[in-house]
């Protein structure tokens, strides 16, 4: 069973941190240096985002009782 | 009679019709209801029960009636009926001439009982509700494999995100066994599973199908789940107890995929848009500071100190050369009488504008140095690395990522190999 690295924040997380960057450069109160950060930030967010909608290949899977009696996953075609 | 006669099956339908239609007068019945099915033409039909019997029912032209009436399916009924004989299908049926609910049938009873002892409890708190994640990695369902509505469900889910993962966990879903099954699955999978959101579901059918999802020990376990639950059970109409358990109840398996998945086109519109948006809030925060910028270099080359300060420097030469021949003159006059020591003076005056000149070149070059973009639009480039400004090549190794900022956007660039000059 794979299990996603902690560190990876997730798409709530990404695109809601990308909202408030869009909304707070909107504002156009930010100084320039801080304007530039935010813009690079925001644009690494998109990035990831966009990733996570492609990365993804389509698996379904059943449980299924293995050969030892245990739980396993097997490819299921509807 | 030498041989027995032979009649056809319509003559004996036609027997046992007569006979069936006469074998008592119209009576009064009471039951539950069950499959239940109301038709445009107005007629309805259903089944009457009990714990010992089912009874098929029509209603001629009884639509209206059963609808004034509330009439509805898991109730209790009180009915004048009569015996009939339905020959094109062999069936017995019972025709209803009226009927009216007699309180409500022992399902229903339990149904109601139940879901308020758990509604008291808390278990329906619309404060314990989980959200659904906007995305979600990895979806489960709960449910028959061969069933229609898994499907539907994956069909739907497909079409909508081509790259969605799905893991099936098969439970009964109908029958005695089924809310224990459907309750074990659930929590197997919320505990081994690693899916971001559960999907129960199950297809339409009569109340009695239905009816493990109203059993304590399922709705129990979708309230307990730690993961975000979704209810999918029957058509739009049939609403189970687990339904009010779950984090969200989805009308329908189809239905269930549309709501927890949103269609990955319409996402990458929503993020191409927060693009646009960040772009154009970027152009908007540059435009104020460059016009500024302008402005302040146009006034720092008319303003300036070095002018101010050239100006003042040519006074002085102008004064001191002044001042050296007026000395001259009174050196010249007073020579013989002042003496030699005062020669000296020229030299020391020299040496102080000097150190004044000096000074004025330092502050031009600062100034000069003070407008980095000047420098990047003079083709020169500003080098990052984590963050940090490069400025020797043993800063970096091959293959580091570096960001390179230009007089006109940036670049990010990799490393090839470090030159020795």
């Amino acid at each position: 069973m794979s299990q996603e690295p902690a560190a990876v924040p997730s798409f709530e997380d990404s695109l809601s941190r990308l909202e408030s960057i869009v909304a707070r450069l909107e504002r156009g109160d930010l100084p320039l240096e801080q304007a530039i950060a935010a813009y690079e930030e925001g644009r690494r967010l998109a990035e990831t985002c966009s990733r996570r909608l492609v990365e993804v290949e389509q698996r379904i899977e059943i449980l299924a009782k293995g050969a030892d009696g245990k739980p396993e996953w097997r490819e299921f075609k509807p | 009679m030498a041989e027995a006669e032979i009649i056809s099956v319509s003559a004996a339908a036609a027997i046992l019709r007569d006979r069936i239609e006469n074998a008592m007068p119209p009576f009064w019945v009471s039951g539950e209801i069950s499959q239940a099915k109301v038709y445009p033409s107005g007629h309805v039909y259903f089944t009457l029960k009990d714990s010992g019997a089912a009874l098929s029912c029509v209603w001629f032209s009884g639509a209206n009636s059963w609808r004034e009436g509330g009439l509805r399916e898991g109730m209790s009924i009180e009915a004048m009926a009569r015996p009939g004989f339905h020959a094109e299908r062999g069936q017995l049926q019972l025709i209803i001439r009226l009927a009216r609910p007699c309180g409500q049938g022992s399902l229903q009873a339990a149904f109601e009982a139940l879901k308020e002892r758990l509604r008291a409890e808390g278990l329906f708190d619309p404060a314990r509700k989980k959200p659904l994640p906007l995305l979600p990695r990895r979806i489960g369902v709960i449910t028959s494999p061969e069933g229609a509505a898994l499907r539907d469900f994956i069909q739907v889910l497909c079409r909508r995100f081509p790259g969605v993962r799905i893991r099936i966990y098969p439970s009964l879903v109908q029958g005695r066994e089924a809310a224990a099954n459907a309750a074990r699955a659930l929590r197997w999978a919320a505990n081994k599973g690693d899916d971001e959101v559960l999907v129960l579901t199950r297809g339409g059918g009569s109340i009695e199908d239905l009816w493990a999802f109203n059993e304590e020990e399922l709705v129990r376990a979708v309230a307990a789940c730690p993961i975000p639950t979704v209810s999918a059970i029957g058509h739009e109409v049939d609403f189970s107890l687990c339904d009010f358990a779950a984090d969200l109840r989805a009308p329908t398996p189809s239905a269930a995929a549309e709501m927890i998945l949103r269609p990955c086109n319409e996402w990458q519109e929503e993020i191409a848009q927060h693009r646009r948006r960040l772009d154009a809030s970027l152009q908007m925060a540059l435009k104020q500071p460059l016009r500024r910028l302008g402005l302040l270099e146009q006034r720092l080359l008319r303003a300036s100190p070095l002018l101010r300060l050239r100006d003042q420097a040519q006074k002085v030469d102008l004064l001191s050369s002044r001042l050296d021949q007026a000395m001259a003159q009174l050196l010249r006059r007073r020579a013989e009488r002042l003496g030699p020591s005062l020669t000296r003076l020229a030299p020391a005056l020299q040496r102080l504008l000097d150190r004044r000149r000096s000074r004025l070149g330092e502050l031009a070059a600062r100034l000069e140095a003070m407008s980095p973009q000047r420098v990047l639009e003079r083709g020169y480039a500003l080098a990052r690395f984590e963050g940090q400004v490069l400025t020797r090549a043993s800063q970096v190794a091959p293959g580091s990522e570096l960001e390179i900022r230009l007089a006109e956007g940036g670049l990010v660039v990799q490393v090839l190999r470090i030159a020795e000059r």
